[in-house]
Parts: C-alpha cells; structure tokens; sequence
C-alpha cells in the first residue's frame, strides 16, 4: 500500500528523537512551505524568511503534538500563523521608518488641540461598509493588490475608494 | 477634490502604508507639514483612523483558529488550541462581528488553508509500492536470521529510511546513494534516506567510510557527534558513549552533539574522541593499522612484509609465508574486509615485482 511521505511513523520517529526522521520529515515540509509561501508572497527573501520560521515552529512544537496522524493539520497552522503575522507585520510600528516618527512628531505639533478632541467613531461613521471593509483589510496588512483580488475588483478601483475616503474623512476633521 | 488633495493623500499613504517615498520626497513632505496646519491636521487624523482599526484586530493566533472554526474545521485544532478558543470566542467574535473587512480576512484565512492543502498535496505524492525484490530480501534476512548469521537489511517503507545493521562480527559493505560507502564492521547500524539521499547518514557501531568527493559536504552523525568531510576516507567507532574517529586520508571536522562547543579538525592519520555532550578532544598521530584495527579493513603503510604476512594470515584465517629473501621488504596499501586473499597478494607481489605461489593452501610469496 502507497505510503504518505509525512507518514505517522516517521513523525513518531522524529518526535521520539531520530534524528534523521526528523531531518526527512522537516526537509519534505520545507518543499510545502516554500511552494505555499511562494504562492502567497512571490518575493523570495520574504519566502525563505518565512520557510524558516514555519520550520522552527514546527521543530519546536513536534514533540507537543499528541496525535501524529494530525501533522498535517499541525503544519498547515504554522504556516497560516506566520502569513498572517507577517501580513500583520507590515504595517506594524516596528516596520515604521524614524523618518515616519519624526513626520508624526511634527504633525502631532501642528495639531496638537485636534488630536486630543478627534471622534474616531464619528469619522468612521461617514464611511460606507464597503470602504470600511477596504480600509479594514488593509489595516489588517494586506496590499492594495491583494484587497483587490479579495473582493474581485482592480487595484486602481481600490486605491479610488480609499482617496475618497481621506477626502471625507478631511472634511470631518477640519470640522473637529 | 483638486490634484493637490490627491498629492497628499500619496504621500500620507505612501508613508503609512505602502512606502515608495524618496529621501527627497519625505523631506519635501515633512517640510510641508511644517508649514501647512490643514496637512498636519488630515495627516495625524489618518494616522490616528489607521492606529484605531489597527487597536481592533484580534490576536493573530487566536484569529486563525476562530476562523478555521467558523470555517468548519474545528477537528484541525488540538485540544489545547479548542480550550484556548473557547475561552476567548465572544472576544474575536465580537469584533469580527463589528468589522466587516475583518470578516473578510477570516474567509481568506479559509481559502489560504485550501492553498496550503494544494501545496501539501503536491508534495506528498505517496511513496512508490516497493517492489517485489525487497520482499524477497526480507524473506532471506528472516532465513538467515534463523541460522545466526546475523547481517540484517531492512527496509522503511513508510519513509524510505533505510536501515542497514551488521551484527557482531559480521561485515556489510553499503554503497550509499551517492556513490560513497559505508563498510559497516559489526556490531553497527546506519540509516539514510534512500529516495532523497542529502550525504546525510546517522550510525552506530564501527565502520570504515569512503566519501566520494562532492561540494555538498557529508555528515555522520552518531549519538556523541557529527563528522562532516568533503571527501575522505575515515573510520568511525561509536560504542558505549563515546564516538573515536581516526583518518585515513582527506580532512574531517569533527564537532560535539552539543551547541556552541569547539570542533577539532583531523590530518590523515590522526584520530579524536568525543564523549556526550562534550567537545571533541584534542587530535592525536596513531598508528593506522592498530587505530583503526576494529575496522576490519588491514592497513599497511611501509608495513614490513613478513608483517603484513602475518595480518593477512590472521585476518583471512589462511597461511601466507615470504621467502626470507624479501622480509625486510615494506608494503603500503588499504585492503577492504571483503577482499580476497589472492586479490590482495596479487597487489602486493605486483607493487613488489614478485610472485606469489599457492602449495597446499599456503600462500608464498617469492622473488
């Protein structure tokens, strides 16, 4: 009977300490990592880097998981856990740049009154659900490009939405 | 709205969001900032709208379970991570609920399951069935098993590991995927990965490698250490907590099972040991032929030859005499343990310029 190549026994094996089990096992997955992340990302650093990080945090949790004919979900986890942390990563504050610090230091001096005052719910509120799904994912860390292929639209469709939105958006603030 | 509205909007997006923005470009922005309050005022708001929704979003770990849950997957979660997002599901729940873009992310989440399940199929195309010889080889090994002549070959199947063992006193030749061999000396075991060999082998017990040269480096890993050569020839004795490595030829670099510790390069005919968990110890010149003795491999090196007689005897369990004429004769040479006794004379009589005479099943060699 044809065998899976991530066989129980051989997570068994790796699990118990086999080395060698454990480089097969680890060497096989690293191929589904890389051609899933090279699906989803494209740029190849961004891939390896996250092949690597997937790899760890199976590596690092095999010996935990108590079913070994559940890897495959296991693994599948790994690597949905480090694609949406990276998707989250992109607009986090440790990928600001010091020059975006600075830019907010100045406009936080140019509108230091307004800052404290602003209704964020009432800014909201003049958004449609449809900008404000937009405006959600792409805070969540999705690109332009990939919000567009979420909700079946063009990238420059998407981009027009979001231009609308600050253009609303600036009209309530002038108004706090 | 008016093109320079739409200028700013660039800029205030490029910097937040998707970058782009030259040196020139930020400084010219941030110089506008200074002099432009309305700019300042839409670029804090902006940025304040962005934090905001950010503040919102719910755990990454806890967001990919809730929406392989929601999307019908909840046997993919172990017990743990069902505990975990049954504690916090009104949490996610709510601002899911309460964000339809977040909504949105969960169904992706759902799709990005699908995509990895693809990949995985593509690569976990199932092991060929192993053909019928390999049965056959198993049925041999159970028969030899029953008369006590103890080398074993067994075969993984689930995982194309393979597992070959000498039993003590027993020899095994293992031609290796890559064209090198093992000459396994019982008591010893080594396994690799046949179908996807990676000059990657683990073993216990003696043996002699050969390593042929490649610029992937190959590693022998036992339970005390990894042995990492190019190409060389060496031999390995991992027993009883300790693994000693002594070269024939080339350069290893041997390093300790443990992180972090020194390793020890060995010169032809130097040897090492390393216990558990300790770096290796300090190289030593030994003497080939008894160094590496537990081989089963004989080796010569300007050997006189009345000695190497007397190996040869011993080894093969024949007699082997030399005219007196040549005792003082010295040989040099590496004989495998499965060589033949008349292989191995016929090198040396003809690296010497002799004969060798066989009377009654005693070999002699003779001017």
């Amino acid at each position: 009977m044809a065998q899976s190549k991530f066989d129980p026994r051989l997570v068994r094996r790796a699990q118990d300490g086999d080395g060698l089990a454990r480089e097969v096992l680890l060497r096989r997955l690293a191929q589904v990592f890389k051609n899933y992340f090279r699906a989803k990302v494209g740029n190849q650093a961004i891939v390896d880097d996250l092949m690597q990080c997937a790899l760890i945090r199976v590596h690092s949790g095999l010996s935990a998981l108590k079913h070994p004919d559940r890897f495959k979900a296991f693994a599948m986890k790994a690597a949905l856990f480090e694609l949406h942390d990276y998707y989250r990563g992109r607009h986090s504050p440790k990928e600001q740049t010091y020059d975006t610090q600075i830019l907010s230091e100045k406009a936080e001096a140019a509108s230091d009154r307004f800052e404290s005052t602003l209704d964020i719910e009432r800014v909201l509120s003049v958004l449609t659900p449809h900008v404000r799904r937009i405006l959600e994912l792409r805070e969540y860390g999705y690109k332009y490009k990939e919000i567009a292929n979420i909700l079946g639209t063009t990238e420059t469709a998407v981009k027009m939405q979001v231009k609308r939105a600050f253009e609303k958006m600036r009209n309530v603030f002038a108004e706090e | 709205m008016h093109d320079s509205g739409m200028e700013q909007f660039d800029k205030i997006d490029a910097i937040l969001h998707e970058g782009g923005l030259t040196l020139e470009e930020r400084q010219s922005f941030m110089e506008a900032l200074e002099s432009d309050p309305d700019l300042a005022r839409s670029y804090a708001g902006w940025q304040q709208i962005c934090a905001h929704l950010r503040s919102r979003l719910p755990d990454t770990h806890l967001f990919v379970l809730y929406s392989l849950v929601t999307g019908g997957h909840a046997g993919e979660l172990s017990e743990e991570e069902s505990d975990e997002i049954r504690a916090n599901w009104g949490v996610v729940d709510r601002v899911v609920e309460s964000h339809p873009g977040f909504a949105e992310a969960a169904v992706q989440i759902e799709q990005d399951r699908q995509d990895f399940l693809e990949c995985w199929d593509q690569v976990d195309r199932p092991l060929r069935k192993l053909p019928s010889w390999s049965y056959r080889i198993a049925a041999v090994i159970a028969i030899l098993a029953v008369c006590f002549v103890a080398v074993l070959t067994l075969r993984d199947s689930d995982t194309a590991l393979q597992t070959i063992a000498a039993a003590s006193g027993e020899y095994e030749r293992v031609e290796l995927p890559d064209g090198s061999v093992a000459h396994l000396n019982g008591p010893a075991t080594i396994r690799f990965d046949e179908r996807d060999f990676v000059r990657s082998v683990t073993f216990n017990g003696q043996a002699f490698f050969d390593i042929i040269h490649q610029s992937d480096p190959f590693t022998v890993q036992t339970d005390e250490a990894f042995i990492h050569v190019l190409g060389t020839r060496f031999g390995v004795r991992s027993q009883q907590g300790a693994t000693h490595v002594v070269l024939e030829s080339g350069q290893v670099e041997v390093a300790s099972n443990a992180q972090g510790l020194p390793t020890v390069m060995l010169e032809p005919g130097q040897m090492t040991k390393v216990t558990d968990g300790a770096p290796p110890g300090p190289s030593s010149q030994v003497e080939l032929e008894n160094a590496l003795s537990w081989t089963g491999f004989i080796f010569l090196r300007q050997t006189p030859l009345s000695r190497a007689a007397t190996l040869l005897s011993e080894s093969r369990n024949v007699r082997v005499e030399v005219d007196p004429s040549l005792v003082n004769e010295t040989v040099t040479g590496t004989f495998a343990p499965d060589a033949e006794i008349e292989e191995i004379l016929n090198a040396l009589a003809l690296a010497l310029g002799t004969v060798v005479h066989t009377e009654g099943g005693v070999f002699r060699i003779a001017p």
